[in-house]
């Protein structure tokens, strides 16, 4: 076996201390609140050239092709975001969300660089990149504090059908603006290719899904798919992150079993995704951030304000809730991944002005880098789609006290050392820890078809009830109805106070999740979630409660006591 | 269920003669009353509670049919009542037309899931325009009572 280069070595290494550094990096930033996606980024930013320089600019395109990997499977995971039903329901309000604050974006932070550096060519190719908002950074987040609702899924769909717009329309924009016209009319191949092997490659992993047993088999279908499918787009002159994205629409509406081979692989590829982030973090040019002065001032507070006044237009034109108005401009922020690529891609052309621009991207990036994150969490937890205790720095019985006892515990135990018996830990969670906030309630008067359109959008197979004053009435129950609820003679006949819940359940929001799980047993019918209402003189619902993340906390809670119980 | 499983010619007023729904709520409850099936003392509050029902949405359906209806625990059994009027009474109903037959459903609580699809078999009963036309042309509760007897012994309306 010939001996290992220094140059192996030195790469072996850099792949375990990324790791290392992002976890701890990751677990460190988690304790003041902030998403561990940034954590990962300051990781890389600390063993970057930028800092300490451990692994020096050169030594970081040895792993490109991890950064490749890694980014063709977040837009996978994206594209599976795009079910049929759901885009049907709201393709045409996400389009019109989507039209505004890309016509914003491009338009202040074109205005802005024109005004400031008098670049027109620079302005618009700028502002093009700054309509961009990374998919990576944002879906880690929403996975980090495991967001559901609404919100969550309208900012995913947002956040791919940006990526579409961008990777499929930046080859045009820079034939056309630095003046290769052959270059514009061979933009719409490489999208053409990219279609072709995103959904020839998307079908085909459906159809090897039916021939998979379990996870294993599951992994390696998907894994080797968004490989074949970066690599074949590479070759075929495509462009690979919209194949990957392609691929993940076309299989989610191709599959029998849904996403479910998406979510098994976001699972099992963790590690890459926070490899792409240190790495992404180490990429970081702090220099570049110093150069770009007042015209990266101007990018970044241009895109900021366009972004966030441009989606709160664009929800109120089509006709979106506050919440997502309020909420869904600051979640667009983030800038990376393929902000990245396509400013490279503007520094590979020589010219000048591609060469600022490049630098200019980069440099603000920075920014949007470390903040980006911290934004959609901020817009995540306002809107109420985050469980308070997916917002606790470590699980309980988990904290860095606990987890050293454990390791010493264990070594005494090795050693044969007598140990003293320890107690449980006694942090007792209640149901305001587990509720999400942001829940649908029915008018009591609501008509039948208005109940029927909201119980086929629930998240819950439970609606609560209230009446014209918003006091909490009743439940209503899909499995209790499910029977009677398709029957048109009833349309003009029943209101939704018609179809109550002969016996009202409920919890309140200081209860132990004890108690919350003996309620959902008592209840003689099948059901997965429960209100959470704050009991007064109106009792009002604050939340609802899933037994699902109840179990999983119990089991969370049993694995920490259950090392601290054993004793010799 | 079936209507004629609770109807009986007690609780049936051929020629019911009011001035608006509200009239013709009360006295089809007075039936229900009369017939020792609502004690009197609950009169005032089932009373209460199927005007509540009717003003979150009218019950008057198409073509002179309305069921109002409420769910209460002051009762183990759905009662039911029913009230034909040839000149018809105003019902605010989906397309216009007086109400010419009213009937009326108390449901227990915690029965009112499972007798929906009652609800469900009255509402088509009395939508086939056949059955409809000769209850409202019976000349006493005896004769209507067997009309629906007859029509729900055909099986067709109730799922």
């Amino acid at each position: 076996m010939s001996p290992v280069s220094v140059t192996e070595i030195r790469l072996i290494v850099h792949l375990g201390l990324m790791l290392i550094a992002g976890m701890v990096a990751g677990e460190l930033v988690a304790r003041i609140r902030i998403p561990r996606v940034t954590g990962y980024l300051l990781a890389g930013l600390l063993v970057g050239p930028s800092v300490t320089g451990l692994i020096k600019g050169l030594e970081l395109r040895n792993f490109d092709l991890i950064a490749q990997l890694a980014l063709g499977l977040i837009l996978f995971n994206i594209g599976g975001e795009f079910e049929a039903g759901h885009v049907r329901r709201f393709g045409r309000k996400l389009l019109t969300v989507t039209l505004f604050q890309m016509t914003l974006t491009w338009l202040l932070v074109t205005c802005a660089i024109w005004a400031v550096s008098g670049n027109g060519v620079l302005a618009c190719l700028t502002g093009f990149i700054a309509m961009e908002t990374a998919p990576a950074a944002t879906l880690l987040v929403v996975k980090e504090y495991e967001s559901e609702g609404p919100l969550t899924n309208n900012l995913i769909a947002l956040v791919g059908i940006n990526n579409i717009i961008c990777l499929s329309l930046f080859p045009v924009v820079v034939a056309l603006l630095f003046g290769h016209f052959e270059g514009s009319i061979h933009a719409p191949l490489t999208v053409g290719k990219s279609l072709v092997v995103g959904v020839a490659l998307g079908l085909a992993v459906s159809f090897l899904e039916e021939y998979t047993r379990g996870a294993k088999g599951q992994l390696l279908v998907g894994l080797g798919a968004v490989t074949l499918a970066l690599g074949l787009s590479y070759r075929w002159g495509g462009s690979p992150p919209l194949s990957a994205l392609v691929m993940g629409m076309a299989k989610v509406n191709s599959s029998a079993h849904g996403p479910a081979l998406i979510q098994k692989l976001d699972e099992a590829v963790y590690p890459l995704y926070v490899l792409f982030f240190v790495i992404a973090g180490a990429n970081l040019h702090l220099d570049t951030l110093r150069l770009v002065g007042l015209v990266g001032a101007a990018y970044i507070t241009a895109r900021t304000i366009a972004k966030i006044a441009g989606t709160a237009w664009g929800a109120h034109s089509a006709g979106l809730s506050h919440l997502m108005k309020g909420y869904l401009g600051p979640a667009m922020l983030s800038h990376a991944g393929v902000a990245i690529g396509m400013a490279m891609a503007l520094g590979r052309q020589g010219t000048n002005d591609g060469i600022i621009a490049q630098t200019l991207v980069l440099g603000s990036v920075v920014v949007f880098e470390l903040l980006g994150p911290i934004a959609v969490r901020f817009s995540l937890v306002r809107s109420g789609e985050v469980k308070m205790a997916s917002l606790l720095p470590h699980a309980p019985g988990h904290s860095g006290l606990d987890n050293l006892e454990k390791v010493l515990h264990q070594v005494r135990r090795s050693l044969g050392i007598p140990m003293k018996r320890m107690g449980p830990t006694d942090r007792p969670l209640a149901a305001k820890h587990l509720m999400r906030s942001n829940v649908e309630t029915v008018p009591d008067t609501a008509h039948f078809d208005e109940l029927l359109k909201i119980i086929s959008h629930a998240r819950y197979d439970l609606l609560p009830v209230i009446d014209k004053e918003g006091k909490y009435v009743g439940n209503i129950s899909f499995p209790q109805i499910r029977d009677v609820i398709f029957d048109q003679t009833l349309a003009d006949l029943l209101i939704a106070r018609d179809l109550l819940d002969h016996e009202t359940a409920y919890v309140t929001p200081d209860e132990p999740l004890a108690v919350v799980l003996q309620k959902f047993h008592e209840i003689p019918y099948e059901v997965g979630s429960l209100p959470v209402v704050a009991e007064s003189k109106n009792p009002n619902v604050v939340g609802m409660i899933r037994q699902r993340d109840i179990v999983d906390m119990f089991r969370l809670i049993r694995s920490g006591n259950e090392e601290r119980t054993r004793s010799r | 269920m079936k209507l004629s499983e609770f109807l009986q010619p007690e609780l049936i007023k051929v020629g019911l003669e009011a001035k608006d729904k509200w009239e013709a709520i009360t006295q089809l409850i007075d039936l229900m009353v009369d017939a020792g099936l609502v004690r009197p003392e609950h009169r005032a509050k089932i009373l209460e509670i199927v005007f509540d029902r009717e003003r979150s949405m009218s019950t008057g359906m198409e073509r002179g049919i309305a069921i109002p209806h409420a769910n209460s625990s002051l009762i183990t059994d759905v009662v039911g009542a029913l009230g034909l009027s040839k000149k018809g009474i105003p019902f605010e109903s989906l397309d216009g037309l007086p109400a010419q037959i009213i009937i009326l459903l108390v449901i227990p609580k915690d029965k009112f899931q499972q007798h929906v699809r009652t609800l469900a078999g009255i509402a088509r009963l009395f939508n086939h325009e056949q059955v409809a036309h000769a209850v409202r042309n019976a000349e006493n509760a005896q004769e209507a009572m067997e009309i629906i007897k007859t029509e729900e012994g055909k099986d067709l309306f109730y799922s």
